[in-house]
């Protein structure tokens, strides 16, 4: 499959586009964390620093995105492939499984908050031992994702101290949005399917109603052509016919590494894949990967890599 | 031993053809229904003329159902060829490729294969599911050799095999949490299609193994007879018994290759085919794969007709929900003996030990030494740690509970499992064995999905509730047979994969309270609070109690009924009186640890190996190295990948599945 997108780095085309204070302000909070492990730590100790674990990648990655860093996060190595922006310090913890965080550790951490992910209410009374602890809302039965992971940016920013970071971030993805936005107006074929391709090479899942990626492609000016149901997190699992449901959208799938890797080898010789109108017609393109349940940050990922892949079809269209 | 096979009169065959003459009609039937629900009728025409109206109508035509139809064809008939194999090799009129562990250990070399060796699988995935149905075909003969092959020591290791791979698949996916969905959607066999590759593939492999198939039927047909008279006729007998069973082998790997597992039409199908009178081999290897492709076209059309209403059902779960009910009734009509018994009561060594006060001290030593460690060695960030540089508070608050639970949960298995043994006479009867685990679980499982919450009582009532019934049934069915105990053990089996299957279903049907389910049945001690251990407290104290009280009983039973009514026992009462012990300590011990560990088994094992055999002083060496064995468990599952953490019961069954392997290996 082309693969033709760039890597993306935090803040990358932002200084390009239209000036602010604010944005600038955000830019630097991000990346001084980032590029300061040590001092960060340091400061970690201080009572203006409260000390966080996020068992919650959503949450953790809000935090990271205000420049105050999660003492540890579970299942590292995997979170640092799927939200590798902005990145996490080098001396994170790593907590385990995300289902079962390893708790005599989190208790030896010393911590000042605990957040948790909202299916795991349940486990709070476990966690409240060690520290104040109280769950990221994504996903509940309003079903609107998108409001919720801005609010739990703001939340964030309230929580330590830096609201007007937060205010400041909302504003540089709302500019950003603008900006993609107004690139993708003469798209030829404003219809996309957001897919992750099942290795068993026969299904998908698709994201849809109820998720924050229906939203973003929504506020990009481009169609989502999945509209039918899907499940509490807001995707569904379809066969691979049902992509040929919108003739003319375009399907881009995530690369989630090997099991994207076997879903393609399997592809390669499927009649039917390449019978789909998208495939045919060369509308298939694999964009890097993003986290669907994660942040603003995971959102505004999502927004340039869907964004950049529309705008390299068309290129090549022409 | 060989098996007595029934044959039926010509009348009884003929009425058996109106069954897959049934089947036939509802296959067609439903086929019909679902393609003309794809496309209709009228477009047929132009859909092959490649004119199609609708072009997402014809894929899904063309390409998902026509294939899938074909491989339904397809992978019934090679089972159903596997399953015949087997069964004329091995004399075992129960084998089949799930039965006898093949699938399962081509699962598990595939599901390794998939985090660890990618490449490998890219090159050849069907020599990745061969080597791991050699593999496991391999350990399961090795352990049945000793009791010259006898049906229920293979049926038995086969079970055992399959579960220590599940096991083992789940311990993979534990450590690798995003790859859940997709290894779990392999083992329960989807047929689900993209295309005709799959299928242009697998048919050569199918026929040409099914030709070698066709060149040993005249040595497979003299092996009907027995080993002296066939080899006087000039036959090898090892040799193409050997040859059998690699055809068998290399047809269930190739099938799980292409679709995952799917159990019981390799079982069913030659069932059937002796059933319609098919009497020769020759024609029973005609009959068998026919039938076999028959049964998986219903089950498959039938799955995607209830489907299309509940959400994808996968058919390999769909086959062993329907499967397991007919190996049971395939189980009581058998007439003649099952083969030898695995270890009788001649194997229970009624000798004395020296001194048993001495072994009991050991035993305590033990499992005061196993506390110490789970409670005082940890790791944390700086390396391992001891009790000196531990928190008294971490000790207390995270330590305790687990180790208590896994230990309350050890003890009280093993308890039950000593008593079944006593009961039975059967040393390798084991509340996980015989199935009530299992039926603890389905207990939950039903309450979690009638209701939203579940408190500890709840779940202890619905759990016990599971358990007696699958004790009570397990024994009117075996009533008859006075406790037989192979037919015990494998009506245990058969139940323990109904229940596999349910909870299959269940975790790929996409409810969110399957995630609660999986971690609970991999047997974790994670959510365990101080206050969920005292119930637990409360039965392990009064199910001693209750057996200490009817410990002359107990010495008593296992002399056989006549004996114990000379001896003035009024058995019905006794056994009842001990069933209901048996049930309650299960179920609250799976409610700790989940369904998986085999330390009912085990426990009183090693117990009665060091020489305990009077009643008390079983118990109690038992009770000890219960919750021994868990407390170890636990504290392994806590430190081999610090921080990650294996669910205490995954480790237990780690360690207890091929323990029982080598006491079945043991046992003549």
């Amino acid at each position: 499959m082309l693969n033709r997108i760039v890597s993306y780095l935090p803040g990358q085309n932002i200084s390009a586009s239209a000036s602010g204070a604010r944005r600038r302000l955000c830019l630097s909070l991000a990346a001084g964390a980032a590029l300061m492990p040590m001092p960060a730590r340091l400061l970690a100790h201080t009572a203006s620093r409260p000390r966080i674990a996020c068992i919650d990648w959503a949450a953790a990655e809000s935090l990271a995105w205000l420049g105050h860093m999660p003492v540890a996060v579970p299942d590292l190595a995997v979170y640092r492939q799927w939200l590798p922006e902005p990145p996490l310090p080098r001396n994170t913890i790593d907590l385990g499984s995300r289902g079962e965080p390893n708790l005599e550790l989190l208790a030896s951490l010393n911590l000042d908050r605990i957040l948790v992910s909202s299916w795991q209410a349940g486990m709070l009374p476990l966690f409240l031992k060690i520290a104040p602890a109280e769950a990221a809302v994504v996903f509940d039965s309003r079903r609107e994702p998108y409001a919720n992971i801005r609010l739990l940016l703001i939340r964030m920013g309230r929580m330590t101290g830096r609201e007007h970071a937060a205010h400041a971030c909302l504003a540089v993805f709302d500019d950003e949005m603008e900006r993609l936005r107004g690139a993708l107006d003469d798209v030829a074929h404003p219809s996309v399917y957001i897919a992750v391709l099942h290795e068993n090479g026969a299904q998908a899942f698709v994201y849809g109603h109820g998720s924050w990626v229906d939203a973003v492609v929504r506020r990009l000016g481009l169609r989502n052509a999945w509209t039918a149901r899907t499940s509490f997190y807001g995707n569904s699992l379809i066969g691979i016919s049902e992509l040929a449901a919108v003739p003319d959208a375009m399907i881009l799938y995530l690369d989630q590494g090997g099991r994207t890797d076997r879903a393609e080898a399997l592809l390669r010789d499927s009649t039917l894949w390449h019978s789909l109108p998208a495939v045919a017609a060369k509308r298939v393109a694999k964009i890097p990967s993003f986290y669907a349940l994660g942040g603003m940050a995971s959102a505004l990922r999502c927004a340039r890599l869907v964004a950049d892949a529309a705008l390299a079809m068309r290129k090549r269209a022409r | 031993m060989p098996v007595t096979v029934v044959r039926p009169r010509t009348a009884q065959a003929f009425a058996f053809w109106t069954v897959p003459v049934l089947l036939c009609l509802m296959a067609v039937g439903l086929t019909l229904h679902a393609l003309d629900a794809t496309a209709p009728f009228s477009r047929w025409g132009r859909i092959v003329q490649g004119q199609p109206p609708d072009i997402v109508q014809a894929l899904i035509f063309t390409q998902v159902a026509l294939p899938r139809l074909a491989m339904s064809w397809l992978v019934g008939a090679a089972l159903g060829l596997a399953g015949l194999l087997f069964q004329q090799a091995l004399r075992n009129p129960l084998a089949d490729p799930a039965t006898i562990g093949v699938s399962s250990g081509a699962y598990l070399a595939m599901a390794a294969a998939t985090l660890y060796a990618p490449w490998l699988l890219a090159w050849s995935a069907e020599a990745v599911a061969l080597a791991g149905g050699i593999a496991a075909c391999a350990l399961v003969m090795a352990v049945a050799r000793r009791s010259q092959f006898s049906t229920i020591n293979i049926i038995l290791a086969g079970l055992i095999v399959s579960l220590f791979c599940g096991a083992a698949a789940g311990a993979l996916t534990v450590l690798n949490h995003d790859y859940l969905l997709s290894l779990f959607i392999w083992q329960t066999g989807s047929l689900a299609q993209n295309g005709w590759q799959k299928v242009s593939h697998a048919w050569p492999q199918f026929a040409v193994l099914a030709v070698c198939a066709r060149m040993l039927l005249r040595p497979l047909t003299l092996l009907s007879l027995d080993d002296a008279r066939a080899t006087s006729l000039g036959i090898h007998v090892s040799r193409v018994r050997a040859g059998a069973i690699a055809l068998g082998v290399a047809l269930s790997a190739a099938s799980v290759a292409v679709v995952g597992v799917i159990g019981f039409i390799g079982l069913m199908a030659p069932h059937f085919a002796q059933m319609l009178g098919a009497r020769t081999l020759g024609s029973r290897m005609i009959a068998a794969p026919l039938l076999g492709a028959l049964l998986l076209w219903t089950t498959d059309q039938a799955v995607q007709a209830v489907g299309a209403t509940t959400g994808a059902i996968p058919t390999g779960s769909a086959c062993a929900l329907i499967g397991a009910p007919i190996l049971l009734w395939l189980l009581f009509r058998q007439r003649g003996g099952l083969g030898s018994r695995p270890g009788a009561m001649d194997a229970m060594p009624l000798q004395r030990a020296l001194r048993p006060r001495g072994v009991l001290a050991l035993c305590g030593l033990a499992c005061a030494a196993s506390l110490v460690i789970g409670l005082g060695l940890g790791r944390g960030l700086s390396g391992w740690t001891w009790l000196g540089d531990t928190a008294w508070e971490t000790v207390l608050d995270w330590r305790l509970p687990r180790v208590a639970a896994a230990g309350v949960a050890g003890a009280m298995l093993a308890m039950a499992g000593a008593l079944l043994q006593r009961l039975t006479g059967n040393p390798l009867a084991s509340p996980e064995v015989l199935g009530i685990s299992s039926g603890a679980s389905l207990g939950i499982i039903v309450v979690l999905l009638l209701t939203a919450t579940l408190g500890t009582p709840g779940m202890l009532m619905a759990a016990s509730a599971g358990a007696l019934a699958t004790l009570i049934a397990v024994v009117a069915l075996n009533w008859r047979s006075e406790f037989s105990p192979e037919r015990l053990l494998l009506a245990g089996a058969a139940l323990s994969t109904l229940f596999s299957a349910c909870a299959a279903f269940l975790l790929t049907s996409g409810d969110p309270r399957a995630i609660t389910l999986l971690t609970w049945m991999s047997g974790s001690t994670y959510r365990v609070t101080a206050a969920a251990i005292v119930p637990g407290c409360l039965v392990l104290i009064l199910g001693c109690a209750g057996a200490l009280a009817g410990r002359r009983w107990l010495a008593i039973m296992p002399l056989g009924a006549a004996s114990s009514r000379a001896l003035g026992v009024h058995v019905t009462f006794a056994r009842l009186y001990f069933l209901l012990i048996i049930a309650v300590a299960t179920a609250s011990a799976t409610i700790l640890v989940g369904p998986l560990s085999f330390v009912g088994l085990l426990a009183p094992h090693m117990v009665r190996s060091l020489g305990l055999s009077r009643p008390p002083a079983m118990l109690a060496g038992a009770l000890l190295l219960g919750s021994t064995i868990m407390m170890l468990a636990d504290w392994i599952g806590r430190m081999v990948v610090f921080p990650w953490q294996i669910p205490a019961g995954l480790v237990a069954m780690l360690v207890g599945g091929p323990s029982f392997l080598w006491f079945l290996w043991r046992s003549k």
